[in-house]
C-alpha cells in the first residue's frame, strides 16, 4: 500500500513537472513568432501591380504603302501587332548608324513597311525580353521598323531605330514571319478601319513626324474621380507608417517620419513624396526603367492606364496618363498627368504623383465629337510663331488636355501638343477668342 | 486491468515525456544565450580588425529609447516686442519668415582666441531665449554652433534648432540668428536601440571605415534628414571615426552618409 502511495506521488509530480515545461516552452516560443511577424509589415496597395509590358508599350503605328501613310493610336491593333512580333525570330543585329546621314530621310525612304512608334526611348536590352530575343545588345530606340519587302535570300529587314540618339541597327527576320503580318495590311481601309491617312514632315534631319491630311474627328471625354485617401497614400509610401506625423498647412497635407516627407496638395491633387536616403532599397541590377516600375509596384502600385514615355540624363523617369482610346493626357501647368521619380546615385529619392482615380473610363459622361485641326493647320500655326525654331521640333502630336474641376470632374479636351527642346507645349494656347484648343 | 500496473506505465510514459521536454527547453534556453552572448565576439572581432575605440567613452546605458516629434516654433510680433524688453534687451531682434530669431549685440561679447564653450555660458543662460536648451557644436570660421538638446541628448544638425553665433574679426559676437524647436514630445514606446560596438561593426561591414580606423567618440542623440517644420526625429548614433562624422540610426541601423545628405525638401 505504501509503496502504491509512492507510485502515485510520483506520477502526480511527473505530470506536473510536464505541464510546466510545456508551459515555459509555449510561452517562450509565443515571443519569438510574435516578434517575426511584427517586423514583416506588408506595405498598402493602393493601385494594380504591372508588368513592364503593360508599361513599355507603343503609342502609335503606321504602315506605309503604295506611298501613301496609314496610321492608328489603337490601343488593341498595336496589342494585336506586338503579339505577332514576340513569334519573330530576330537576329544578325548590326549597327549601321554610321551609314545613314540623317534618320529622318533615312525613315521617309522606307515605302512598303510597318512602323511602330514608342512615346519615349527604350532600353533593347529590356525590351528584348518582351519580344523574346536571345541576343543582346546594349542600344536604345523608339522605332521599329519592319520591310514588308522579303529579300532574295527569304529574309526581310527590321529596324531598331532611336531618332532621339540618332542610332539606327538593322536585323533580319524570317520572310515567313512578315507574312504574318500581311493580315493588318488589310485593317487601313474599310468601315471598321481604325487608320487615317497622314502625310511625313521633317522639321530637321533628325525627326520624321506623320501629321494627319484631314481634320480628325476625336471624342472628348470627362470622368469622375475618386481621390486616394492620404492616410492610404501614407501606408503605401512609409516603411512604418505608424510613426509619420500629420501636419496641416494652407494649401497641403504633410506626413513626415525622420527620412520621409510626403506632401498631397489639396488644388493641383499633386502628390510629391521626397526621401533623400531612398525610397527603396532592395532593387537588383536592372535597369533604371524597371527599377522605376517594380518600386511603384512594390509602392501602392499602379491606378488608371500610364505609359513610359522617357528619361532625361539618366536621371528622371516619366510615365504618362493615356486615355482608353489611346490619346495621351497632358497637363502642362502642373504635370499632373505624369508620374515622375527622379534617381540620384541609384536611389530614388523623389516621387511625383498624383491623387486621382479616374473611375468611369469605360462609361464617360459627355462622349461629344470634336473636329481638331488638320496636320496642314497645325504646320501653318506652328510656322508662323517666328521665334520658333525648326531644328527643336522633335513631336506633334495629338492629345487630351486634362483639366479637374472644383468638383473633381476630370475633362479632357482634345489638343494639339508638340514637343520642342525637350519640352512640350500646347499649340493654339496663345490665341484668344475664335479657334480654341485647336478645335472648330 | 490493475491499478498499480496502469500507474507504473504511466509513470515510465511521462518519465520519457519529461526527459524529452527537459531537453527542449535546455536546447532554447542554449539559443537564446548564444544570441545575448553576441557582444563579447563583436569586440574581439573588432580587434582582429584593429578598429581601435576607447572603452570609456562608450556609452552603454542606453538600452532602449523612441522616436521624438517636434515643431517649430513661431515667433509672433507681441512676443518679440516682449522679448526684446525683458530677455533680449540689450539686443536688436527681427523675426524671419516667422521661425527665424535674428539679433544684432548692441554691445558685441569677447569669445577671445581659444573659444571655451564655458565663458558663453552666463550670457546663454541669461540673455538668450531658452538659451539653456542649447548644447556647443562646433567654432568653423567665423561662426560658433549650438544645437538644442531634450533629454540631454542632442538633436544632431538640426536646422529648425540651431542657434548659430557670428564673430568678427575681434573674435567679438556681434550677432546669432536662432531657431527653436517647440512641443517636442516622446513617440510610441520605447525600443531597444542597436548597441555601440554593433553601430562601430556595421559602419565597417558596410565599407564606410577601414579597418585600423579609430573612433574617438560616439553620441547618442536625435536626428532627421528632412528639414521640416513638424519633424519627427530618430534615436541616431553619432561615430566619429578620425574626424568624419557619421550618422547611424540606432533603431533600423540604416547609415546616414556624412556630406551627401540633402536637407532641402523642395
Amino acid at each position: 500500500m505504501k509503496y502504491e502511495n509512492i507510485k502515485s506521488i510520483i506520477l502526480t509530480f511527473l505530470v506536473a513537472l510536464s505541464l510546466l515545461l510545456y508551459y515555459l516552452l509555449w510561452t517562450d516560443q509565443g515571443e519569438n513568432i510574435e516578434a517575426i511577424s511584427g517586423s514583416t509589415m506588408e506595405q498598402e496597395r493602393i493601385g494594380q501591380v504591372k508588368e513592364v509590358s503593360q508599361l513599355v508599350k507603343p503609342d502609335r503605328i503606321y504602315q506605309h504603302i503604295n506611298g501613301t501613310h496609314y496610321g492608328t493610336i489603337s490601343v488593341e491593333e498595336i496589342e494585336d501587332i506586338i503579339e505577332t512580333l514576340k513569334g519573330f525570330s530576330f537576329g544578325n543585329f548590326q549597327n549601321i548608324s554610321s551609314k545613314i546621314k540623317s534618320v529622318s530621310s533615312f525613315l521617309k525612304e522606307q515605302n512598303d513597311s510597318l512602323e511602330i512608334r514608342f512615346p519615349g526611348e527604350v532600353p533593347f536590352s529590356m525590351y528584348k525580353d518582351l519580344l523574346n530575343i536571345e541576343e543582346d545588345n546594349s542600344f536604345d530606340f523608339d522605332t521599329i521598323l519592319i520591310s514588308y519587302k522579303a529579300n532574295n535570300e527569304n529574309k526581310a529587314v527590321v529596324y531598331f531605330l532611336s531618332q532621339t540618339s540618332k542610332k539606327v541597327y538593322e536585323s533580319t527576320v524570317l520572310a515567313t514571319d512578315i507574312n504574318r503580318l500581311n493580315a493588318f495590311k488589310d485593317n487601313i481601309s474599310g468601315e471598321q478601319s481604325t487608320y487615317l491617312n497622314y502625310f511625313s514632315y521633317s522639321p530637321n534631319d533628325q525627326y520624321l513626324i506623320y501629321l494627319p491630311v484631314n481634320k480628325v474627328e476625336v471624342n472628348k471625354y470627362k470622368y469622375f474621380t475618386r481621390e486616394i485617401e492620404s492616410i492610404s497614400l501614407k501606408k503605401a509610401l512609409f516603411t512604418d507608417p505608424s510613426i509619420a506625423q500629420k501636419e496641416i498647412y494652407t494649401n497641403w497635407e504633410e506626413y513626415t517620419d525622420d527620412s520621409g516627407l510626403l506632401r498631397i496638395y489639396k488644388d493641383t491633387h499633386i502628390v510629391s513624396f521626397f526621401k533623400p536616403s531612398g525610397i527603396t532599397y532592395e532593387l537588383s541590377e536592372k535597369h533604371i526603367i524597371s527599377n522605376s516600375i517594380d518600386l511603384i509596384n512594390q509602392r501602392g502600385g499602379w491606378i488608371n492606364d500610364y505609359l513610359y514615355v522617357g528619361r532625361d540624363d539618366e536621371r528622371k523617369v516619366t510615365f504618362r496618363l493615356y486615355n482608353t482610346n489611346g490619346m495621351p493626357v497632358f497637363n502642362l501647368n502642373t504635370e499632373l498627368s505624369d508620374i515622375r521619380l527622379y534617381w540620384e546615385n541609384n536611389k530614388a529619392k523623389r516621387l511625383i504623383t498624383n491623387n486621382l482615380v479616374l473611375t468611369n473610363t469605360n462609361t464617360p459622361f459627355d462622349f461629344s465629337k470634336e473636329k481638331a485641326s488638320s496636320g496642314e493647320e497645325v504646320l501653318n500655326y506652328l510656322h508662323n510663331k517666328k521665334r520658333l525654331k525648326k531644328e527643336k521640333v522633335q513631336n506633334i502630336v495629338l492629345g487630351y488636355n486634362m483639366q479637374v474641376d472644383s468638383q473633381n470632374i476630370v475633362s479632357l479636351q482634345p489638343t494639339w501638343f508638340y514637343q520642342y527642346d525637350n519640352k512640350w507645349y500646347q499649340l493654339y494656347e496663345d490665341e484668344t477668342g475664335g479657334k480654341l484648343d485647336g478645335l472648330e | 486491468m490493475d491499478w498499480s500496473k496502469i500507474k507504473t506505465i504511466f509513470i515510465i510514459a511521462f518519465l520519457l515525456l519529461d526527459v524529452y521536454l527537459i531537453y527542449e527547453y535546455m536546447q532554447l534556453k542554449e539559443s537564446q544565450k548564444a544570441e545575448d552572448n553576441t557582444q563579447e565576439p563583436i569586440a574581439k572581432t573588432l580587434s582582429r580588425l584593429d578598429i581601435k575605440y576607447n572603452k570609456e567613452n562608450l556609452p552603454m546605458n542606453n538600452q532602449k529609447d523612441q522616436y521624438l516629434s517636434a515643431k517649430s516654433k513661431t515667433f509672433s510680433a507681441e512676443e518679440k516686442t516682449a522679448l526684446e524688453k525683458e530677455l533680449l534687451k540689450g539686443q536688436e531682434v527681427t523675426i524671419r519668415d516667422g521661425i527665424i530669431l535674428q539679433s544684432v549685440l548692441k554691445k558685441p561679447i569677447s569669445v577671445g582666441d581659444d573659444f571655451n564653450p564655458e565663458n558663453l555660458t552666463d550670457f546663454l543662460f541669461n540673455q538668450v531665449y531658452k538659451g539653456s536648451e542649447y548644447r556647443f557644436w562646433e567654432k568653423k570660421g567665423n561662426t560658433i554652433t549650438y544645437y538644442q538638446h531634450f533629454g540631454g541628448k542632442t538633436l544632431f544638425r538640426n536646422l529648425k534648432g540651431a542657434l548659430t553665433f557670428n564673430i568678427n574679426e575681434e573674435n567679438k559676437i556681434v550677432s546669432y540668428t536662432q531657431t527653436y524647436l517647440e512641443n517636442i514630445k516622446e513617440m510610441d514606446e520605447k525600443e531597444k536601440i542597436i548597441q555601440p560596438l554593433v553601430v562601430i561593426l556595421s559602419l565597417f561591414t558596410k565599407s564606410y571605415i577601414d579597418s585600423d580606423s579609430y573612433v574617438s567618440k560616439v553620441e547618442l542623440g536625435y536626428y532627421t534628414q528632412l528639414d521640416t517644420s513638424a519633424q519627427l526625429l530618430a534615436p541616431t548614433w553619432r561615430v566619429i571615426v578620425d574626424d568624419k562624422d557619421f550618422y547611424v540610426n540606432a533603431l533600423d541601423g540604416e547609415v546616414i552618409q556624412p556630406e551627401t545628405e540633402e536637407m532641402k525638401v523642395e
